[in-house]
């Protein structure tokens, strides 16, 4: 129906075109130029006929001399017959058949005239020719007889007047004459020759002039004029016919011109209002396009512009040029896409062509960072609606939250977030990775889930009342994962405040140091225990000795000390090896431990020294015990490979009373009777009597204070070096200086001979004095080497750390030589700068300012903690030797030596193993990470002299 | 409107309510106004006209018509032109008594001269063309003449880039036979004898003539062949009898054939037996046969006889003499012409 109706509008349109169309064609058929042409061709044929008619007028009158005028009378008739004949340029051509049937009846009588005509003009001649000659025959005529004469000039005028005025009676009078005339001649026996000429003449013109007169008759006759006539009211009726309903076609003309322009005028009225509500529309719509806030624009089906807001050019700057409507919609995304990158929403959206979907979501960015929101929307007509949202601001807040909680999430640390009442809102995957409980598990509940009931009750107390105030918590926590097993917790708590200050939720962060915890338990371990017996070390021992002369009852209780020295230990050792003799070391000390009693202390002092402490325990006890240690040492029996060895041992007692000095007098007595039992025979005990002292001092460790003494004096120490190098760059080296003795023959003394005894009876200081002098001095006679070498590192005992003379000493020197600090390193032990913390500190910074470097020495024996390390600041880690030297057969000494180096890696320390005796241990240094390596496979020491002579 | 002001039909009116006596009195006064005109144009008036170039002629269509005039493409089978029985070197028309046509097909009347041709009223001896196209078409056709059909003329045309292009430059549509007619007419409209001693006299000179043939021209009018043998052509403006006083035919001895039938063979009408176009006499002086029949090989035998059978008279040795000499004075001068 729809479809009907819509057809309507343009056929009645074509319909009415063509109707006006056709009446304008009717109107055109008879052109007035046309009517002009006919009234023209009617007056020539007038004229013409009139010029015809009046020449042969002439003709039949013998007025006219010659018939030019005529022929060209003649030949224009017919010149507009042919026309009139002919299909082309013949104005009557579109007229009736009437007009043209009576067209064709005057043209034949027109041609009847013509044809006539030429008939007179030659009977006229002739006539003509007659009319002239007669009289002059007669004239002629004298010498005949008068009648005759008279009778022929008679019959002459009588002609002439016939010529005038032409009638039947006179014609037939005329030849009734003639007649009798010629009868009467032919009566005459001798007729006259002249007389039968002018008799034959007559006759002749008689005839031609009676022919000539039906002629001019004939002539007259044709109805050329009543044709013309005929002709001309035909044409008069067609014309008026035609005029008539040219007039009716132009009447209705004028009716469907007044008519169309009226639905003209109604369509330009509707279209008006239309346009004024469009308009309205229009702006109304811009208006709203305007007001919003999100970027706007529309495109057609063909994806031009057609209308958009002023959002839209801030938006999309660089669309400025072409934001003008009709502009194509590529401008905005595929032309400019270098300024965009689009982020799909939805997955579907992506997915390609086959998507008919009329909606599409997505993401934009723009090349300055702004991020729109674009929702393109497919209207009816298949254009486009383009919304854009300014979402960046929010984008970024997204985008930096989700940065956040990526960080959290991959965090190395558990992180653990609570409402105010310490429900768990939040924990990361860490969390989940260490104590085994899921997200669902853990949120909700309190992290109280994780108390092992190891951890002090007093520790929480202080952590919720120092959150609670709004400040950082820092502990560790003894903690129970969901497997029951546990783990060590360094956390740290603090509150997150809202934008008015107020807690609103907890968030913890807690490192599992489960490891390290086990590393110090382990280096604790191993700094007071022996590693080959289990026994407790030198150390502990004497730490254990401390406590106990320091204790409140001292005096009032008794105790006992003694030295164990074995007698045969070298001669095992020397001719087994070292693992026979560790092999004895360790049965003869769970011997030992067997019949020491329950309280005491069994430690190895060192090489094959032992020591027993027996707490609350008489002298006389004190006898019993080691009269039963001596026994049960004779009573053993070592075999190695087969052969037997006896075992002899020494043993010295001190009992510890009210007479006791001090720990070092304690050892020094002790170690004095354990001389004396040597020196009376061995295989004995000895208890401490005071003229003991003295005795040994002849011979043990006093003797090397006056060997240093006199060796000072005479200048017999001297410098070895042995070189460190960098595992992963060998392009340098720097060296550790070590001291050496040389005795009275010549004989070198290693340190460990005379260190300990110079240390014991404070002597060290003196040695490190002469060590930087003697260092400083062959630095600044031996510039090459200077430049050769990194720097040296110079050996510091305890005692010079915190001696003023020594750092005086040093900067005295550094003045001195104008030696660059950099070109110095001081080792010292971590005991030394452990026992007077705060003045060691005071020294290594100092130097440091001056550019001289620090070594951790022998790290890893005597430590307590790492937590030490963090308060000196060192530049290189020496990690022990006695954990390097293992570190490929042993799996402990490998992980801590691996720990120690990532303790150094993370403290920013680099760090050194020492012991590398083989290629195994360099290996596996360097698998580990270790900086630098020295070691009898690196460089043997050699002396000092021959690494600077050396090129 | 148009109905009260139409002219024809005033005109109509008018010619209807003509009276004869004025008529006759009209035309008394155009012959004296007609004197008067000729006087003074110092033209004589004589029955007999000077020859003028009336028509205003395209060269280049005169020239195209000239060659096409000399074209023996225009026969059947390349053998002759329109010249070649009317030769304008001597006297526009055939030597011979009948001409000859392609292969040797022999003509049954005179060939006149194609020489002011123009003035012809109409064409052919029993005047069936009325325009000069009319007639060219006539002898191109005509198996006994040139015996050509026009397709092939067109033809053969056709083939001549000169010839086409000639056309192509005066005519907008080319080689037509119309185009073809037109050009050989348009020739022959400017075949024009101008200049004559009669009409150099005829136009005032006295010395043009001599007194010998003025008294020949006094002698044919006054003997009557001025009443056909007048105007511009002297001749060729009527149709006469052959033998209007006499009977010729009979007295000639020879079988009648459809030539000497005339205008009947036109018409058809008895009263056209025996009538001819009136021949012109300007260039009668150069022509070898005379008549329809080339029955005469003289012009002096030719006045005789036309004085017998067309005036009934006997006109004197002398006199035919003084005639023909007046008859000479009439040949005027055109290029093609060579005396």
């Amino acid at each position: 129906m729809k479809v009907r109706h819509n057809l309507i509008k343009p056929f009645s349109l074509v319909l009415t075109i063509l109707i006006a169309f056709g009446l304008y064609t009717e109107t055109l058929k008879v052109g007035i130029e046309e009517h002009t042409q006919i009234s023209d061709i009617f007056l020539q044929l007038k004229e013409l006929e009139a010029n015809l008619d009046l020449e042969v007028m002439q003709v039949t009158s013998f007025l006219m001399v010659q018939y030019d005028p005529l022929i060209e009378t003649r030949r224009k008739i017919l010149q507009l017959e042919s026309q009139l004949i002919t299909n082309d340029d013949n104005p009557f051509q579109n007229t009736n058949a009437k007009v043209k049937r009576a067209l064709k009846v005057y043209l034949i009588s027109l041609s009847q005239k013509l044809n006539v005509m030429e008939h007179i003009k030659s009977h006229a001649a002739v006539t003509q020719n007659g009319l002239q000659y007669l009289p002059t025959a007669v004239k002629n005529l004298e010498n005949t007889e008068g009648t005759a004469r008279s009778d022929f000039a008679g019959l002459i005028s009588r002609l002439s007047l016939y010529t005038l005025f032409p009638s039947k009676s006179e014609l037939d009078g005329l030849h009734s004459k003639l007649n009798n005339l010629k009868h009467t001649i032919d009566s005459n026996q001798r007729p006259h020759e002249q007389i039968s000429n002018i008799l034959f003449h007559a006759q002749n013109l008689l005839k031609h002039l009676s022919k000539l007169v039906g002629l001019k008759n004939l002539y007259l006759s044709v109805p050329s004029k009543k044709r013309f006539i005929e002709l001309s009211r035909e044409y008069d009726e067609y014309f008026a016919k035609v005029t008539e309903r040219v007039a009716n076609f132009n009447l209705l003309l004028l009716i469907i011109t007044i008519l169309c322009l009226l639905a003209l005028y109604r369509v330009l009225y509707r279209l008006g209002i239309a346009h004024k509500k469009a308009n309205n529309l229009w702006n109304r719509l811009h208006d709203a396009v305007e007001s919003i806030s999100d970027a706007f624009a529309l495109y057609d089906h063909e994806g031009h512009l057609i209308l958009r807001n002023r959002r839209w050019l801030t938006f999309y700057p660089w669309l400025k040029d072409h934001v003008k409507p009709g502009t194509h919609v590529d401008m905005v995304d595929a032309k400019n896409s270098k300024y965009l990158t689009t982020e799909y929403l939805d997955p579907d959206e992506s997915g390609g062509k086959t998507q008919v979907s009329k909606r599409k979501n997505y993401l934009q960015q723009l090349e300055d960072g702004r991020w729109f929101m674009a929702n393109d929307d497919q209207t009816s007509d298949g254009g486009t609606v383009c919304v854009r949202k300014d979402v960046t601001e929010s984008k970024i807040a997204e985008i930096e939250l989700k940065k956040l909680l990526r960080a959290v999430e991959a965090s190395s640390s558990i992180v653990l977030i609570t409402d105010v009442a310490g429900n768990i809102e939040y924990i990361n995957p860490k969390f989940t990775e260490i104590t085994g409980y899921s997200k669902d598990e853990a949120v909700g509940k309190n992290p109280r889930i994780l108390n092992s009931g190891l951890t002090e009750k007093e520790i929480y107390c202080n952590l919720w009342k120092t959150i609670i105030s709004g400040k950082e918590w820092k502990g560790e926590f003894h903690n129970r994962k969901k497997d029951g097993s546990f783990y060590w917790g360094r956390a740290s708590i603090s509150g997150v405040k809202n934008e008015k200050g107020v807690i609103t939720h907890y968030i913890a962060i807690q490192d599992d140091v489960t490891h390290q915890y086990k590393l110090s338990e382990q280096l604790t371990y191993q700094a007071s225990h022996d590693t080959l017996t289990g026994l407790v070390n030198r150390r502990e021992f004497e730490n254990r000795v401390e406590r106990l002369l320091v204790s409140k009852n001292r005096g009032l209780e008794k105790h006992a000390l003694c030295y164990l020295d074995l007698d045969q230990f070298k001669v095992v050792n020397d001719t087994c090896g070292h693992i026979a003799g560790d092999q004895l070391l360790l049965q003869l000390s769970n011997l030992l431990k067997d019949i020491v009693r329950h309280r005491d202390t069994l430690a190895r002092l060192g090489g094959d020294e032992f020591g027993v402490l027996m707490e609350h325990c008489s002298l006389e006890d004190a006898e019993r015990v080691t009269s039963s240690l001596l026994k049960a040492v004779q009573t053993f029996h070592f075999t190695w490979e087969g052969q037997p060895f006896i075992v002899g041992v020494s043993i010295g007692l001190v009992a510890i009373d009210e007479n006791t000095i001090d720990l070092t007098q304690l050892m020094k007595d002790a170690d004095a009777a354990c001389y004396m039992a040597k020196d009376t025979g061995r295989n004995r005990v000895h208890v401490y009597h005071i003229e003991d002292s003295d005795l040994a001092k002849r011979h043990g460790e006093m003797q090397w204070v006056s060997r240093i003494h006199q060796a000072l004096e005479e200048d017999r120490f001297c410098l070895h070096a042995q070189s460190i190098v960098p595992l992963n760059d060998q392009t340098y080296r720097h060296y550790e200086l070590l001291i050496r003795l040389k005795d009275e023959k010549g004989k070198l003394i290693f340190p460990n001979a005379f260190l300990p005894a110079a240390e014991r009876y404070g002597l060290i200081i003196k040695i490190d004095k002469w060590v930087i002098e003697k260092a400083f001095n062959l630095m600044s006679l031996n510039p090459d080497f200077l430049e050769r070498v990194k720097f040296v590192s110079i050996n510091l005992s305890g005692p010079s750390i915190v001696d003023s003379d020594v750092i005086e000493l040093i900067f005295k020197k550094l003045k001195e030589t104008g030696i660059s600090g950099e070109k110095f390193c001081f080792e010292i032990t971590e005991t030394a700068a452990i026992s007077n913390l705060s003045r060691a500190n005071n020294f290594v910074a100092k130097l440091r300012e001056v550019g001289c470097k620090f070594a951790l020495d022998d790290f890893g024996s005597g430590l307590s903690s790492f937590g030490y390390l963090k308060t000196l600041s060192v530049n290189y880690l020496k990690i022990d030797g006695m954990f390097v030297k293992d570190i490929v057969e042993d799996p402990i000494d490998h992980a801590i030596v691996k720990s120690i180096n990532e303790i150094g890696q993370v403290m920013d320390m680099k760090t050194i193993a020492e012991f590398v005796e083989n290629d195994q241990i360099l290996a596996e240094l360097e698998k580990i990470g270790v900086n630098y390596a020295q070691g009898y496979q690196i460089d043997k020491p050699r002396p000092l002299d021959d690494i600077i002579n050396e090129v | 409107m148009i109905k009260n002001t139409d002219p024809a039909r005033k005109y109509g009116t008018w010619i209807k309510n003509f009276p004869c006596p004025t008529l006759v009195t009209v035309i008394y006064l155009c012959t004296i106004a007609s004197l008067t005109f000729a006087e003074e144009l110092k033209i004589k008036f004589e029955p007999v006209r000077p020859l003028v170039l009336r028509d205003k002629l395209d060269p280049i269509r005169v020239q195209l018509g000239e060659k096409l005039f000399n074209d023996v493409r225009l026969s059947k089978d390349n053998s002759i032109s329109c010249a070649h029985c009317h030769n304008l070197a001597t006297n526009g028309s055939d030597d011979k008594r009948f001409s000859v046509g392609i292969d040797g097909a022999l003509g049954n009347i005179k060939a006149p001269s194609v020489y002011n041709s123009g003035f012809q009223f109409v064409l052919f001896w029993n005047g069936r063309a009325n325009t000069l196209e009319e007639q060219a078409e006539g002898p191109i056709t005509n198996p006994i003449e040139m015996g050509s059909t026009w397709p092939s003329v067109i033809k053969k045309l056709e083939a001549d880039p000169t010839m086409k292009a000639t056309f192509t430059k005066t005519y907008s549509d080319g080689i037509t036979v119309q185009n073809i007619l037109n050009a050989i007419a348009d020739f022959e409209r400017s075949l024009v004898t101008l200049n004559s001693p009669f009409d150099l006299w005829l136009l005032g000179n006295e010395e043009a003539i001599s007194q010998k043939q003025l008294k020949g021209y006094q002698l044919f009018k006054s003997y009557g062949c001025i009443s056909c043998h007048q105007g511009q052509n002297v001749g060729g403006n009527m149709f006469a009898q052959m033998g209007s006083v006499g009977n010729y035919f009979e007295d000639r001895g020879t079988k009648i054939t459809s030539a000497d039938r005339g205008r009947f063979e036109v018409t058809g009408q008895e009263a056209d037996l025996y009538f001819f176009r009136v021949p012109s006499l300007r260039l009668a002086a150069l022509q070898n046969y005379f008549f329809h029949d080339s029955s005469v090989s003289t012009l002096k035998e030719a006045i005789r006889i036309m004085g017998v059978y067309q005036l009934g008279r006997k006109i004197p040795d002398n006199d035919i003499e003084y005639i023909e000499s007046f008859i000479n004075s009439l040949v005027g001068k055109h290029p093609l012409l060579k005396r």
